[in-house]
Order: structure tokens, then sequence, then C-alpha cells
């Protein structure tokens, strides 16, 4: 039995996944949300849950996108994607490097400026994409599980101890 | 399960044919075929077999593509669906869409409608409150619509009967407004939740708060094993369908009950487009059922005809079974069928906020709330509105996040717990009066795209809802002011009719054949072979989610039903 030529080199990963966006701006917002969610390896730092997988490599960005795509008003998934496209264009003006080419903290530091700036194309930009991230974040298996999640508690109890962490 | 496509008339004529598979219907699908009938059961929507066709049951959180929220696409192709709390991506697949059967409205009225077998028993919210006499004596009492055929005490060991299948956990709680069973253990009322209930009793005399009774199996006795059900495991994520069946759904029940005693046949994609009723016989006949993936039409046939629809689909076909006979309907004699529909009224909430328990929170997950028994003017009008309403009552404690930030900031922000106040909420489930211009009847020009007309609907509030919810915000804000709690917050959700899923009336039960359709047994008046059990049975609506009393009524009116045909006088 012979199977078509594209199934052999068929995996999960090599599906396109991410509509309506470039290669390069995919890979572009997998960076933008590691930055903005950064991954941290150093355990006992400020909070217990520091010391976890950034956005980036959590794969938010794809439920950003997803997002993005299906529950998003027209305007502001347009200026999402006209903005993103043009925040190479904000890093060169800043560090002279496009944002793949910043380090891990310059990258933050880049962020945090686009969080800053007033214009409302930016503005609209950044909330979609910090609401998104955090929201794919917070909602990931890892940091669920972090938090204490059970699928299928089998009780409930109406009154425990508070333990403050 | 079976599928027929036999074209001899002996095939396909049955002791009873059921219209519906869902809350009711299923009930009258497996009274009848565990007593040896052979039964035929109806379904317009698509197969929903238990287990096999929950495709998100065991979905995590994360595997939902769009975290539950259904796309925008979909929300605007169908505004109606969408505006049911359930119409998420764990749920969706379950209701049916807008362009389907459209219907007009000639006034705002969200018709939720499911799309499978099973039907709105996979999505409901599993709240069963029996009513009591008081509930019954409503229209007679207080003069409108027309007095029940029948009181608690010709229901009661109905509920029982039910309730012990279905499995209801619950406490005692001893109140005459509210009968007890015999229930399974109850869920545990939050610290917050019994110090609104004490103060509540403190400073009340004539208003309990208790645990909700629910049909959740909270320890399995012999009969839920029997059905293949196991105890609840407290996911919450009940509309999915439950592959323990920890819940009571048609499908993981009654159904498979049913189709075990090799007496019952279920045929999926059956939508029925009438009654067939026999001048000569002066009786209903068959149906008209038209299969919704070839739209051919075909008939079947039977001695008996229980119509369990759902509350205004069993008034559309009835409305739409015309013959010489009844060329308004069937069993439309007097001209009131599709009149005096009601439903129940959730508009108004109220939130706040509890400083106490601050060293407390809650542990694991439980399917149910509390719940605030009708108060007002229960042994006698003691308002300037008639009847009053129930409450959902809970409280809960999770803990926040600071979103500010970016970079690692952000991180250690989002991980830190902040925890606030416990949150409590309460929403009113009010009795609405049934009204001869509340009504639904045949559209005379648009019909869908089975050919049969459109279903028109005509169904609002009134001053009396007004005033009701008036009264529950100013009733709870006393109330939560006595228990402490601050930041009281009563507002208006803006729900129109239907949006509550209530819905009911229409073919009403009645003592007499001039101001009913239905006797006290559920039979049509001039049509005594038709029974109809579902929400178009009923004469008034009380405050109690109604599916339990549906159960009961049906379960009743079958065991009547096979009597009569053993005596030969079906």
């Amino acid at each position: 039995m012979s199977i078509p030529a594209w199934a052999n080199a068929w995996t999960p990963e090599s599906l396109p996944e991410i509509k309506n966006i470039s290669t390069e701006n995919a890979k572009l917002l997998n960076m933008l949300v590691e930055a903005l969610i950064p991954k941290t390896d150093t355990p006992g730092a400020a909070a217990p849950g520091a010391a976890a997988p950034g956005a980036g490599e959590m794969e938010v960005d794809k439920f950003v996108m997803a997002m993005v795509n299906d529950c998003t008003p027209d305007n502001q998934r347009s200026t999402f994607t006209t903005q993103l496209g043009l925040v190479d264009k904000f890093s060169m003006e800043k560090y002279n490097e496009s944002f793949a080419e910043l380090s891990a903290e310059k990258k933050t530091e880049c962020i945090s400026m686009i969080s800053m700036n007033e214009a409302p194309s930016w503005r609209s930009f950044f909330g979609t994409l910090k609401r998104y991230t955090v929201q794919g974040y917070q909602s990931s298996e890892y940091i669920m599980y972090e938090n204490g999640f059970q699928f299928a508690p089998g009780f409930y109890n109406g009154c425990v101890d508070l333990v403050k962490s | 399960m079976t599928y027929l496509n036999i074209n001899s008339v002996k095939k396909r004529k049955f002791d009873a044919i059921i219209v519906g598979s869902g809350m009711s219907g299923g009930w009258a699908a497996k009274e009848f075929a565990d007593k040896g009938f052979k039964t035929l059961i109806l379904e317009r929507g698509k197969k929903a077999e238990h287990i096999i066709d929950y495709p998100t049951t065991n979905l995590q959180p994360w595997e939902l593509e769009h975290r539950g929220r259904m796309p925008d696409k979909v929300r605007e192709e169908n505004p109606i669906a969408a505006s049911c709390y359930n119409f998420h991506e764990g749920a969706a697949h379950f209701f049916m869409k807008d362009t389907e059967q459209p219907y007009v409205q000639e006034s705002p009225f969200q018709w939720i409608r499911p799309n499978q077998v099973g039907g709105k028993s996979l999505l409901w919210a599993r709240q069963t409150q029996r009513w009591s006499k008081y509930d019954f004596e409503g229209p007679a009492r207080d003069g409108f619509a027309v007095e029940w055929p029948i009181g608690y005490d010709d229901i009661a060991p109905w509920y029982d009967y039910v309730e012990n299948f279905v499995g209801i956990s619950g406490n005692k709680d001893g109140l005459d407004s509210l009968p007890d069973g015999d229930f399974l253990p109850p869920h545990e009322q939050n610290c917050v939740e019994k110090h609104f209930t004490d103060s509540v009793s403190k400073n009340f005399d004539d208003r309990h708060i208790i645990i909700g009774r629910c049909a959740h199996i909270t320890e399995p006795r012999q009969i839920h094993y029997d059905q293949g059900r196991a105890k609840c495991q407290h996911r919450t994520i009940c509309e999915r369908g439950c592959p323990f069946g920890g819940y009571f759904a048609a499908n993981s029940s009654t159904i498979p009950w049913a189709l075990k005693t090799g007496n019952a046949t279920l045929m999926p994609n059956s939508v029925v487009h009438s009654l067939i009723y026999d001048d000569k016989k002066q009786k209903a006949v068959g149906v008209r059922v038209i299969d919704s993936e070839s739209m051919e039409m075909t008939e079947y046939f039977a001695d008996v005809i229980f119509m369990n629809a759902s509350a205004l689909a069993t008034n559309h076909i009835l409305l739409n079974s015309k013959s010489d006979r009844f060329p308004e309907g069937l069993g439309n004699d007097n001209g009131l069928m599709g009149k005096y529909v009601a439903f129940h009224n959730y508009r108004a909430v109220i939130n706040a906020e509890y400083e106490g328990f601050m060293d407390k929170k809650t542990a694991g997950k439980r399917p149910n709330s509390s719940y605030v028994p009708r108060f007002r003017n229960v042994y006698k009008q003691e308002t300037d509105f008639l009847r009053g309403y129930a409450a959902g009552f809970q409280a809960s404690r999770n803990s926040q996040s600071n979103y500010e930030g970016v970079g690692k900031d952000l991180k250690n922000n989002l991980a830190q717990e902040i925890w606030g106040p416990w949150r409590v909420g309460s929403h009113m489930m009010g009795e609405t009066i049934p009204k001869e211009e509340s009504y639904v009847r045949l559209d005379q020009g648009l019909v869908d795209k089975y050919g049969i007309p459109q279903l028109s609907i005509n169904v609002k509030y009134d001053d009396n809802d007004e005033k009701m919810i008036q009264d529950f915000k100013e009733q709870f804000t006393e109330m939560y002011e006595k228990a402490g709690f601050t930041n009281i917050k009563a507002s208006e959700n803006g729900r129109v009719p239907g949006n509550d899923i209530h819905e009911m009336g229409g073919v009403r039960m009645g003592k007499d054949p001039k101001t009913s359709l239905l006797n006290e047994w559920n039979q049509l008046h001039s049509c005594k072979n038709v029974f109809v059990t579902d929400g178009a049975c009923m004469t008034s609506t009380s405050t109690q989610n109604p599916s339990l009393t549906y159960m009961a009524l049906t379960a009743r009116a079958a065991d009547y039903a096979m009597k009569e045909m053993k005596k030969g006088n079906l």
C-alpha cells in the first residue's frame, strides 16, 4: 500500500498550525511572548513558579494567534498583524538590531518600551499581546498543575485552612 | 442501535411511539420498554451514544483551542444558541444551529435547543427540587390560569420513584414548601454559605437556605450500578457528557436502559412533522417523520403516542397536526393550544463580598450550590405581586493574580497568590404568570427546510415580573446586610424570555376540557391516546427547576397508559 508523499513527512509539528501570519512573523511572535514571560531557571527565586519555562517555550504564541484569528474584532486583529510587522523596525530604531538579534534582556526591555508607547496602534497591539499571552500562560498545563489543578478531584471541602505561600 | 429502513406497515407498527429522547422522553421509553411494550423512540437530532459521542469529555482546559471560547464567526452565525452559558468549546456541538429550524420572534425570545439523543438532559443544571402542595395550589388560590387537576399527593410517589433511579443528593431539610425525598448524601455548604444560612434563619422566621438537591450520584446504590453509572468525580464539566454517568442524563440512564430490554428502537435524525389522526377510529394512529438526512417522509404507527419533544416543540408538532376533525391542531377544540406559555424569570442577580473566614478557603470542586426555597406568598398573599421566587446562592474564594509588568517582573507577579475576600452571589428564579397573550402559533407564511410552518413566539415579561425583580433585590440586599456582606451590588442581566430554558405550557393540564388541553393523566381531552408529559403540559411554572417534575409526571402517565392499554381502553 502506498501513501501520499506528504504523509511520510507528517508530524504534528510539521502541520501549519498558525493561520494568517507569515513564517517570519510566527517566529517573531514566539520570541515576543517569551520576552513577555521569559524562562527562568533559578529555583527559589522571588516566588514559587518562577523557575519555569517561558511562554515561548510553551508555544503560547499559537494560542495568541488562535485568539487573534478567531476571537478578536476585525479592526483589532488587523492592527495586531500590522504592528507585529513593525516590531523589527521599532527594534532597529532603538537598538540598530532586529528583535531576533537582541539579547534576552534587551528583548524584554524592547517589549517594555513598546508597552509604554502611547500611539494607539501600539497600545492596541500590546494590549492584545499581553492579554492573550497571560491567558494562555496561566491556563497552560504546566502552570495549572503548579497552581494545584485537579481535573477530577472527586471531593469538595467547604472549609479548609488557607496556608499562604 | 437499530435503524429502520423497512417499508412494510407491520414493521412500522409499535405499541408506543415516544416523540423525543430527552429528560421526559427517556423516562417514557424506559417505562414502556421495561414492561414489555414495543416502543419506538424518535429523536430529531443526531445519534449521541453514552461516552462514545462525548468528544470533549476528557479534554484538559489547555486542550481547548480557544480555552473554551467559541470563535466569533460561530457566535455571530448562531446568536440564539450563543446566548446560552453552555455554548462553549466543550459543549457547543450539543446545541442546534440557529438556521436548522428557524422561528419567528414576535417579541425577543431565545429558544435554546439541543440537537441529539438525550436532548437537554446532557446540558442541564441538574437541580432537582420537588414541587410542594403550595406550588400546585397556586393558580386556584391566586386566581390565574386554571386549577391544576392534580396535587402534591398525586405526584409524591412518582417523585420517589424517579428520584431513586436518577439519584438525587440532598439533605432532609424538613420544609413543607420543598418536600424531602430519599436522598443520597448531600454536598457540603462552605463556611460562608453556612454563615449565611445561620444569619438568615436567625433574622427571618420564614426563610431557609439549604444545599441544593441535585441529580448527582454522591454514593451509588445498586440501581445506579445496574445502569452502568458510578460516583460523581466532581469534575464540574458535566455539560460535555459524563463518562462516569455521575449526573443523570437520558444518554447514560433511561435510554440505554430502554434499549437493553430489547423492546425499544431508537431512531435519531427523525424530525416529527405531525401526528396522524384517523377520523373513523377517532384517535391518533401514528406520526409522520422526515428523515433529516434523506428528507424523505415515512409514517410510523402506534396505539399510544407520548409527546416529549420539549415544551415548545411539542406545541409546534401538535399545532401542525391538522385534520378534518382538528383543523386547528390535534386536540385543540377550545383554541387554547399554544397559549398560556410561561417561563422562569432569571433577570436579577446580587453579588457581594465577605471579609469573614479570611483564614479559610475551599478545596476540590462542587457541581452544586446552595438554594433559597421560595419564601414569598407561600402560605398566603402578602406582597403586591403574585407568587414568588427561589434563588441560587453561592460563596467562593479564589486567589487573584497581579498582571503588572513585563518579563521576569510579570512572571513573578503572576506567581503570587493574592487572597482577597470571599465572593458571594445569588440569582433569582421567579415564577411567571401564564397568560393568554403569551403564546406560540404557526406562522402563516414562513416554513423551514422540512416544509413545516415556522413557530411564531410571543412571550414577554409583565408588571408582576418587574415587581418581583425589585422585591428580590430589596430582600436579598437586606439579607446580605444582616449577614455582614459588603460591596453589595444588585443588578439586572438583561436575559430575555427563553434564555432561562424553562419555557412551559401551551398544552396545559386542567379539569375542564373547555379551558385546558390535557386531563389529570396528561391525556389530550379529545384524543385520549396522545399524552403530553414534557414542559408543554404545565399549568403553572412555580419556581423549581422543572426537569424532576417532568420526569415524575411522565412515569405516572406512562403507568396509567399501560394499565389502560391492558384494559383495552386505548
